[in-house]
């Protein structure tokens, strides 16, 4: 188990609520869930999230559980602790994560959860933009109330700086923004018109 | 009635919005001074001009005068209060206050298209760094249009620096908008167009072609554009040096040709362009200087008639 240095696990905590439900699964609940729900954005009932349950983010691994808050599923192996600076927490944000998890999926991924913390979509974005893959579960009173993969946004506001050091945005307070196309992913600056690829993105993330 | 509000870049202008504005061009060029003066009579256009500039400036100041207007603004970011370590964001807000338009240069890229969105007035991009040149794109179609008589079916050789001149990247936008025309862009591996700046052009019939011999390129071109290497974007003066003089068209160059050849500019010119040739009937770089005035009196009077 990896968690977060200054975070204290409650008494009665096992394993998290959402490998509670998980593990319990049932194959035809399985079934059903993947003929209903489609693969991108979502949204299930509270009484259906709790339901059906996908299967098990951290096998042999246990995060301090939370009630209500935000549980960052099939992170890029190794970028949780990114994902954690990128997000400006506060000193009194609760975190715990887990770096190279076993995932059936992806072979390994990371996953972080946060308690009493609810993400924005510029917060969003930044997650999708750092890991592809990634799926955001919202968890209030301890049901999933959302859990759906993270879009990268057409539009990417706030997420990046611009690349381009001649860019008026390195030297105005504004906020950046980037026209985003996919397959390659590519970024265009709204102000400078610039293009930047995967990798000069990557280190533009605010 | 153009489709935008203001003119920061080629990539918001419609087909349409070209054609309106060198229609404009063209009426306002055959329309006598004593008439056009009353057009914007009472108006005001405020010139920032955050970077030295010669034709621009003038010819905004000329066309703006011409067409009626009073004109205010400063020369050189240390004429204005960015010296003093103001916004850029700041000096739009209080000029939007003063003037019914702005027309701004800034070293910086996308400072125009910031500035629009600051302002409550329409802004003029007259260059924002490396990135876009508008005005000068539309007053080179218009003086290819007039010298050629045609924007499509075109051959157009465009030497020098394609890197860092931004005239070009607006001359390339506006190029696409017209169907068959083939560009081909001569430099120095060191100064030639970087790919995604070709990925982002609207690429409607453009044909684009990347060489280093332009003596091969030169007898089929109609139109040959040729650009400064510009200097002050140069961080080693070493690589300056060595790419400076890769590219001086000269007389004898000229002569290997089409008859209908017309040699362009936006000038200033150091030394890609022999003298000799400005006595040729091939050299229009001084008539497309010449044409700026009546553009940019096109914008002024189009871009006077939007609502913000």
């Amino acid at each position: 188990m990896k968690r977060a240095s200054k975070q204290t696990r409650p008494k009665n905590a096992h394993a998290s609520r959402l490998n509670t439900r998980k593990t319990t699964r049932t194959k035809r609940a399985r079934k059903n869930a993947s003929a209903q729900t489609p693969v991108h954005n979502s949204k299930r009932s509270r009484k259906t999230a709790s339901a059906t349950p996908t299967k098990n983010p951290a096998q042999g691994m246990r995060l301090t559980p939370i009630t209500n808050g935000t549980a960052l599923d099939h992170l890029s192996p190794g970028t949780a602790p990114r994902v954690i600076a990128l997000l400006n927490l506060d000193d009194r944000t609760r975190f715990t994560l887990a770096v190279n998890a076993d995932s059936k999926r992806h072979g390994k991924k990371d996953l972080v959860f946060l308690e009493n913390k609810f993400l924005n979509p510029t917060e969003l974005a930044k997650v999708a933009f750092l890991s592809p893959n990634a799926t955001l579960n919202v968890i209030r009173n301890g049901q999933i109330e959302l859990k759906t993969h993270i879009e990268r946004p057409a539009l990417a506001q706030g997420v990046f700086r611009c690349p381009n050091p001649n860019c008026i945005t390195n030297a105005e307070k504004t906020p950046t923004r980037f026209g985003i196309a996919e397959r390659p992913l590519r970024a265009r600056c709204h102000y400078c018109e610039r293009e930047f690829n995967r990798a000069e993105l990557e280190h533009a993330l605010i | 009635m153009l489709s935008v509000t203001d003119c920061i870049s080629f990539s918001d202008f419609s087909r349409a919005d070209i054609d309106l504005v060198l229609k404009t061009a063209l009426e306002l060029e055959r329309t006598p001074e004593r008439e056009k003066i009353n057009r914007l009579s009472g108006k005001t256009v405020a010139l920032a001009f955050f970077e030295p500039s010669t034709r621009t400036k003038l010819s905004f100041h000329m066309a703006a005068k011409r067409m009626g207007c009073h004109t205010i603004g400063f020369s050189s970011a240390h004429a204005s209060s960015s010296a003093k370590g103001e916004s850029l964001m700041d000096t739009i807000r209080i000029l939007s206050g003063y003037a019914d338009l702005i027309v701004i240069r800034h070293p910086l890229e996308g400072s125009a298209r910031l500035a629009a969105e600051i302002s409550a007035c329409p802004v003029l991009n007259a260059g924002d760094g490396a990135n876009q040149h508008p005005t000068q794109g539309l007053l080179d179609l218009y003086s290819i249009q007039k010298e050629c008589g045609r924007l499509d079916n075109l051959h157009i050789g465009i030497v020098g620096d394609l890197k860092n001149g931004r005239t070009m990247h607006s001359l390339l936008e506006g190029l696409s908008h017209f169907s068959n025309n083939t560009v081909h862009l001569i430099a120095h591996p060191l100064l030639q167009l970087p790919d995604e700046r070709i990925r982002g052009l609207p690429g409607h019939g453009l044909h684009i072609e990347k060489t280093e011999r332009l003596d091969k390129i030169l007898p089929h071109l109609d139109v040959l554009y040729v650009t400064r290497v510009q200097k002050e974007r140069f961080a080693d003066p070493l690589e300056y040096e060595r790419v400076r003089d890769a590219f001086v068209i000269t007389p004898s160059l000229v002569a290997k040709g089409k008859t209908g050849l017309r040699v362009f500019h936006p000038l200033p010119r150091v030394n890609e362009i022999d003298p000799q040739i400005d006595a040729l009937p091939q050299a229009a770089y001084f008539r497309q200087a010449k044409n700026g005035v009546v553009v940019r009196e096109a914008l002024l009077g189009l871009l006077s008639k939007v609502k913000k």
